[in-house]
């Protein structure tokens, strides 16, 4: 019997990244909320932030499951250049969101104290590459997109 | 009628000039944060001479990376060059990922554990941090890849 190997597009990737990363970020930022905020471990928060991250394991398993069936992944002259934009729309945001924080925590006077421990640093840490990531592949998605709709209308 | 410059900067050159100003960039920000985390006194003589050093520094680094690239041209990308630039582009998310997951391990072999105080001046001073050493390590590894292909282009040609 033929085998027909499956191929997953780039778009399909990105959406199932997206997802992963987003609720990766979600989760982290939620660690350190409740962390900053010495709410951690108390019974609402951990059920909030074991649901959380329940959720992000079944979408980095969604994700990352077709990849070790060894899918290989559809990539295009054109869907390459959709990627350079996507990371340039990526850094450029970051940037602004970065320098838009640092003004607002300037005018605003703001202080605070905090304990910085590994588990802080951590989350910090997965938190920014979750938002970096995910801002990624949700751009992408969005050019993506935006290319499949002006194509559709030409052809309409 | 003034005459359009044809001077082209190549993006080696490009990626040489923000390599050095980045590395700057870098290291007056860790004697920066340094500061504010209280390691070392802005009164010390070898902060203010440092600081000073740093000025200097990037007053010469920061304008020789961005006059070149406003000024003129800057050469049109290659498949090559940007394949390579996709290249340094992993290589850098791999090091700063493996750098921060040893530094997290660290910090939980040794329960490490700081007070600080968190402001915009801490925050600002540690993007750019963050900033510089991407940029700066982006550059590197272009360089460096760059340098191994037309070293072994030269071999094959002898």
């Amino acid at each position: 019997m033929e085998k027909t190997k499956k191929v997953r597009t780039l778009y399909q990737e990105h959406k199932a990244a997206f997802l992963a990363y987003f609720l990766l970020m979600l989760c982290n930022a939620s660690n350190l909320v409740m962390d900053f905020l010495g709410i951690r471990g108390q019974n609402i928060p951990f059920i909030i932030s074991s649901l959380l991250c329940l959720l992000m394991l079944i979408a980095m398993f969604r994700w990352l499951s077709p990849k070790f069936g060894s899918q290989p992944i559809q990539e295009d002259e054109m869907s390459k250049e959709s990627m350079n934009k996507a990371e340039g729309f990526t850094a450029g945001t970051m940037i602004i969101m970065g320098i838009v924080l640092i003004a607002v925590l300037s005018i605003l006077d703001f202080s605070a104290m905090v304990e910085l421990d590994a588990s802080n640093i951590g989350s910090a840490f997965f938190m920014l590459v979750g938002l970096f990531l995910a801002m990624r592949s949700g751009f992408f998605l969005l050019i993506e997109r935006r290319y499949s709709i002006s194509d559709e209308d030409e052809e309409a | 009628m003034k005459k359009e410059s044809n001077k082209v900067c190549t993006l080696k050159d490009t990626h040489r000039a923000r390599m050095l100003a980045m590395a700057g960039v870098f290291l007056s920000n860790l004697l920066d944060i340094s500061v504010l985390l209280g390691l070392i006194s802005e009164e010390m003589l070898l902060y203010k001479i440092l600081n000073y050093i740093f000025i200097v520094y990037l007053t010469v680094t920061l304008p020789m990376w961005v006059i070149p690239s406003t000024k003129y041209k800057v050469q049109a990308e290659d498949e090559m060059a940007h394949e390579n630039l996709n290249k340094a582009m992993t290589l850098t998310l791999t090091t700063l990922g493996v750098t921060f997951f040893v530094l997290i391990a660290v910090a939980y072999l040794t329960d490490f554990s700081m007070e600080i105080t968190l402001n915009g001046s801490f925050l600002g001073t540690s993007m750019l941090i963050i900033f510089s050493l991407f940029c700066g390590f982006q550059s590197l590894f272009f360089l460096l890849i760059e340098r191994k292909y037309s070293i072994s282009d030269e071999e094959e040609e002898a």
